[in-house]
């Protein structure tokens, strides 16, 4: 009769802690969880950044030199074209 | 001369790369999101190819083998979380895009066939979307497929037929995601390089759009090799950073594993790109005169998609190169009800 008691009280003690273990929703690290390793990833992500920033700049600036120079070349044909009498 | 200009001449083809001409006007800037599009796959077909190397496409491994991409993986976590927000910004630029079109009226003739291959690439890219979430196997992407492909049998006469080829049996089994694995790394991407193939043959067979509005008007040209292509190619490098920003800051959360007997979990949503058509599904009571609500929300919105889809042809004044407001505001109409049921979706 003891072991049965015993039996029961530990079954009815373990239960409740199986029940809320197959509900509950179990947290997956998605994220490096070590702060040397956090802190390699957005350092990472600064230099990105600073790479996009750096790259953007000077495509900008290729694209107004273009711009300039086609303007140039527009305004010399139109210069030299043959004048319709 | 090289080596490869010793074989072959390809003077032909830079020749007509360099007659590619863009016409500048106030509008220009939509031109800009096909090509952010076409970027965003590129990342998407890097990334999935990465993360294929380790999925496993059977039920009983799956979820652990994401898990393992995630934690175990060098660099698993960001491959992973790339690929997500890669999908979610191409979808979203997928919509932009539609939507300019369809505003800007890009569809008239003779545009028709792009307007369609475009349309059919967004339905291929939801699919992607769809298929991909299942992958994950977990409890959540269970119960979405269950119900959008449950809501694909309401459809009449062949919607028990869909809902069956898609599941691979009667309801949403380990065949379901070996078959949506197939879609999703064999079926689809070939029919997505189809379909961009001809979109971008038409987008250089027509040239670039002009709007009815700017038509008439000494617009000025611009090559497009190179001064189009660098203004892509900054919008290339400020999509990619915000990307990689959103990858980085916020990584998708991994649910429990898929339980098939299991009910599903209490307020479940789909994907944000599903949320307008699950919202308009709970505005239909389950009875409307006898007949069953869902299959008749399922009819109406498969119609209001047809309309969308077939607009070129009903858009008679566009047609003829005049202004139609009255498809500029069915146009608004579509977008105000995107955007509103997807907010309203996301937030009840």
């Amino acid at each position: 009769m003891k072991r049965i008691l015993y039996s029961l009280t530990l079954f009815f003690l373990q239960a409740p802690i199986l029940w809320a273990e197959t509900g509950a929703v179990t947290k997956i690290d998605v994220f490096p969880p070590i702060p040397y390793d956090q802190a390699t990833v957005y350092i990472n992500l600064g230099f990105l950044w600073a790479g996009i920033i750096g790259l953007v700049i000077l495509l900008r600036l290729k694209l107004k030199e273009l711009e300039r120079t086609q303007k140039m070349d527009r305004e010399e044909s139109a210069k030299d074209a043959p004048l319709l009498e | 001369m090289n080596w490869f200009d010793e074989r072959y001449d390809l003077s032909d083809l830079k020749a007509l790369a360099k007659k590619k001409y863009v016409p500048v006007h106030r509008h220009d800037i939509w031109y800009y999101t096909g090509g952010v599009t076409l970027f965003l796959f590129i990342v998407q077909f890097v990334t999935g190819m990465v993360l294929a190397f380790y999925y496993v496409p059977y039920f009983e491994q799956a979820h652990k083998s994401i898990i393992e991409i995630v934690t175990k993986l060098n660099m698993g976590w960001f491959y992973r979380s790339l690929h997500h927000w890669g999908a979610q910004f191409a979808i979203g630029f997928l919509f932009i895009h539609l939507f300019g079109t369809l505003l800007l009226k890009s569809y008239r003739k003779p545009r028709e066939f792009l307007w369609f291959s475009g349309f059919i690439l967004l339905g291929i890219a939801i699919f992607f979307g769809l298929s991909g979430y299942f992958l994950l196997w977990d409890e959540r992407a269970f119960a979405a497929v269950r119900v959008a492909t449950g809501g694909a049998a309401a459809l009449p006469v062949l919607g028990e037929t869909i809902k069956a080829f898609l599941r691979g049996g009667i309801d949403v089994t380990g065949e379901t995601l070996i078959r949506f694995y197939a879609f999703h790394v064999c079926v689809l991407p070939m029919a997505t390089l189809a379909l961009f193939g001809v979109h971008l043959f038409l987008v250089q067979y027509h040239g670039m759009s002009v709007p009815v509005s700017e038509q008439g008007k000494n617009l000025r040209q611009v090559p497009f090799f190179p001064n189009v292509l660098y203004k892509d190619l900054i919008f290339w490098l400020i999509v990619l950073g915000v990307v990689v920003t959103f990858a980085t800051l916020l990584p998708p959360e991994i649910g429990n594993k898929a339980d098939p007997l299991a009910p599903p979990p209490e307020n479940v949503k789909p994907e944000w790109y599903f949320l307008f058509l699950f919202q308009t599904l709970k505005l239909f009571p389950g009875d409307i005169l006898g007949l069953n609500g869902e299959v008749i929300a399922v009819v109406l919105v498969a119609l209001a998609i047809l309309f969308f889809f077939l607009i070129p042809f009903f858009d008679r004044r566009s047609q003829q190169d005049q202004r139609s407001p009255v498809f500029t505001v069915i146009g608004i109409a579509y977008l105000l009800y995107f955007v509103i049921m997807t907010i309203v979706g996301y937030f009840s």
